[in-house]
């Protein structure tokens, strides 16, 4: 038994986090105007690391490393806040990899891994609904009308969810209709799509959906749990170095309190989401329970903490300017999506439960 | 990642339950209750077999094993799914034995340890003082030499279990004039003398587990001091990182499953309470922390295996455990609704659902004070963990 990385998941972690550290450093992100150049050079970067290959098996072409993996890259670019498209493409080609056929394979697999074609995931039809079990729209319909679909404006094809599981359909049949408002989250700017059902290419069925939405879950659980930890490690830091009354706000035991509560917080949130998707990984049966628990938790708790973390800093944190902003919203976006807290509590408590 | 036995760890788990399936087929009897014979012969086999008081070298009455903490955790999971013994419960096992190892002389250790082993000592912890809480170092009670003894006088307060203990290890100021810490001394002695008077308190869940130690003229041989005169405060922190190495999650499982027990076992309007929606979700809620709080122990478990650090991890079990059982009460009573008014407090510990949430729920609040108040793990975790400006007033 060793619940840690491997030391290749820790040498990675490392890679990407100084990749992350070098790009994304001070408060470029925060200059709205930057973001799709960011967005483009990290693409760029995580795919010299091979990101979009993880996922899929080394008998498809992938790198066959597993979700685990991916989350510990998915949680260095939630600490960052980091725009990227290459999260999805990796799991896209998952899917792809898993449920297409051959077809579908030829033709999208490869530029999926090289990181050259994106992918958008269309789920959410209505207002808080976007679980495989709300998914109304069918595969005999003319068209499915989509909404919140992270990176469409950029997506090669969108893999959209229907009653029968999951399909396929290509960027030409889609017709994106933008929000109103620029993104709170400003790294993961979304775009709802009226989709072309016509040439719509099945890619499995609920089970496959299930497994998809889970992976999805997973990553939205470490991404928020990276944000949450960055939060509290930009608190402390202003804590030791912010001078009132003479002193360093840290020796107040006031602060100093509320960041010992953040730390028991937040802190032990990203082994959960390990353990989530190392159980998704194994396909162990407790593997949807702690997925929805995991993005139940680590969303909510982040998202407190972030909010703590801005109280702490006082003015500063409630400016564009300063970074702090960046992963309160990208910890609120992750616990938006995906289904609310509440809905994923109810899921979990209708499912296998670990066994202890 | 990797969460089964290797073949060899596989092995030692069926080589552990081997044994205890032909040698413990006893009952546990309940706690508070002397110890059987039985108990004693079984520990004494399971010792013998390395089983037990694995750090406690051979000399003393243990089986000194090397350490690893794989082994460890397989023998204390089939121990428990066994409900069989494991070492004899009390503050000697849990913190004089590892004390007296790391600082105690060649005679304290063979005079104490084998005995203590036995349970034949038994060990109360004489910290705490009317006046000295968490400003422990404040403490009053004194020590003077008189001819070969210390002579001690003053008290000690909230002494877990002090009512059946055999000794206690206690602070005791031997060095008025050597400062706040330098003035304190870690000394031994037996409870059972005529300068000694020992009252019970009654605690909150109405029952007596704690008490008031009176020293009046008290007395101790010379060298019943662990470590050197005016070293006790040094040496207590020893006891306390090993009152805390122990990690936490476990515990806190088996809380949750016994809160979902009782939420199956009443009903709110017309269905069990586990389904009803407000209830759920916070059971659910408390859920995440419990497996968030279980892996990050399963990591630091990992970590120690491997001979590394887990940085700051260890320091929030207290706190994150405690957090959980104050939630744990809240949804209970909840549940319970005004059932409250008809359950029993006092002597309720280990009974059936639900008479035993009462006392629960009271009793989840001694975790918040006893082993060193949340506010002080708060400014534990804030200055030793994310290393924040020290408050030299404390
Ligand atoms: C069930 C139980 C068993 C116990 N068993 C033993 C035992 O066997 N042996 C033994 O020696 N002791 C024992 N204790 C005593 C325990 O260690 C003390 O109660 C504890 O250290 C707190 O001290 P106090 O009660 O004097 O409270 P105080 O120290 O007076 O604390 C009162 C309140 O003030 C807060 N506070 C104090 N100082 C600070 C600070 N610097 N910053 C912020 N807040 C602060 C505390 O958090 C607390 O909320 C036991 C206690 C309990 C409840």
């Amino acid at each position: 038994m060793h619940f840690d990385l491997t030391d290749e998941q820790k040498q990675f972690e490392d890679a990407v986090e100084r990749l992350l550290t070098d790009k994304l450093s001070g408060n470029i992100l925060t200059r709205d105007e930057a973001v799709p150049g960011l967005a483009a050079a990290m693409d760029e970067a995580l795919k010299s690391l091979a990101v979009p290959a993880i996922l899929v098996p080394e008998a498809e072409s992938g790198l066959g490393m597993g979700l685990l993996t991916l989350a510990v890259a998915g949680e260095a670019l939630g600490r960052h806040a980091a725009p990227t498209s290459a999260i999805r493409s990796a799991v896209g080609a998952w899917a792809i990899a898993s449920y297409g056929d051959s077809t579908l394979k030829a033709r999208w697999l490869e530029p999926l891994l090289a990181g050259d074609a994106k992918v958008g995931f269309a789920f959410s039809e209505t207002s808080d609904h976007w679980n495989p079990d709300e998914w109304r729209a069918s595969l005999r319909d003319s068209r499915a009308n989509k909404r919140c679909i992270e990176g469409a404006a950029d997506a090669d094809l969108f893999i959209v969810g229907v009653e029968e599981g999951l399909c396929l359909v290509a960027r030409d049949a889609a017709e994106l209709h933008a929000s109103e408002y620029p993104p709170l989250d400003t790294s993961r700017p979304h775009a709802g799509a009226m989709l072309e059902m016509a040439d719509a290419k099945p890619l499995g069925g609920r089970a496959a959906a299930w497994r998809l939405y889970d992976a999805l879950m997973i990553l939205a659980a470490i991404d928020a749990a990276g944000a949450g930890r960055a939060a509290l490690d930009m608190s402390v830091e202003y804590a030791k170095t912010r001078v009132q009354f003479g002193r360093p706000i840290g020796s107040f035991q006031a602060i100093k309190h509320a960041l010992a509560n953040m730390a028991v917080d937040i802190e032990p949130v990203r082994f959960f989401c390990w353990y989530a998707a190392h159980a998704w990984d194994v396909s162990a049966p407790e593997a949807p329970w702690s997925a929805a628990l995991a993005k139940a938790h680590a969303t909510d708790v982040a998202v407190k903490t972030a909010r703590a973390a801005v109280e702490a800093h006082g003015g500063i944190g409630y400016t564009w300017e300063y970074p702090l902003h960046l992963l309160l919203k990208r910890a609120m976006h992750d616990r938006m999506v995906l289904s609310s807290p509440t809905q994923l509590r109810a899921r979990a408590a209708s499912l296998p439960r670990p066994l202890t | 990642m990797d969460l089964g036995y290797s073949p060899q760890d596989r092995l030692f788990f069926d080589e552990v339950r081997a044994f205890l399936d032909g040698t413990w087929t006893g009952r546990l009897p309940k706690s508070g209750k002397p110890e059987p014979d039985f108990v004693r012969e079984f520990r004494l086999l399971a010792t013998e077999r390395g089983y037990l008081y694995r750090s406690i070298p051979k000399v003393y009455g243990g089986s000194e094993q090397l350490p690893d903490p794989m082994r460890g955790r397989i023998i204390r999971d089939c121990f428990e799914r066994a409900r069989a013994p494991m070492e004899v419960p009390g503050a000697g096992m849990s913190m004089l034995i590892p004390t007296l190892l790391e600082h105690g002389s060649e005679s304290q250790r063979r005079m104490f340890i084998p005995k203590t082993i036995l349970g034949e000592y038994r060990w109360a912890q004489g910290y705490s003082e009317p006046g000295a809480g968490s400003d422990l170092a404040s403490l009053k009670t004194s020590g003077k030499l008189d001819g070969g003894e210390w002579v001690i006088n003053g008290q000690k307060i909230w002494t877990s279990q002090a009512y059946s203990a055999t000794h206690m290890f206690a602070l005791v100021r031997t060095e008025p004039n050597a400062g706040k810490h330098g003035g304190i001394s870690y000394l031994l002695l037996e409870l059972d003398q005529p300068g000694i008077t020992i009252r019970t308190i009654h605690q909150i869940t109405g029952e007596s587990e704690f008490c008031e130690v009176f020293f009046e003229d008290a007395r101790t041989p010379a060298d019943w001091i662990v470590g050197a005169r005016g070293g006790g405060w040094g040496i207590s922190k020893t006891t306390l990182k090993h009152e805390r190495s122990n990690i936490g999650g476990v515990r806190t499982l088996g809380l949750l499953e016994s809160l979902w027990r009782l939420a199956r076992s009443i009903e709110i309007n017309g269905r069990p309470a586990a389904e009803d929606p407000v209830i759920r979700d916070r059971m659910m809620t408390l859920e995440g922390y419990v497996q968030a709080q279980l892996f990050c122990g399963y990591y630091q478990f990992a970590r120690t295996v491997g001979g590394g650090s887990a940085g700051m991890l260890p320091l929030l079990n207290k706190l994150a455990g405690t957090r959980i059982a104050l939630e744990v009460a809240q949804v209970a009573q909840d549940i319970l609704g005004d059932r409250g008014m008809d359950l029993p407090v006092k002597g309720a510990a280990g009974k059936r659902n639900p008479a035993q949430w009462l006392n629960q729920v009271l009793g989840s609040l001694a975790l918040s004070i006893a082993g060193g108040a949340s506010n002080i793990q708060r400014n534990i975790i804030a200055e030793r963990g994310l290393g924040l400006p020290k408050d030299e007033a404390l």
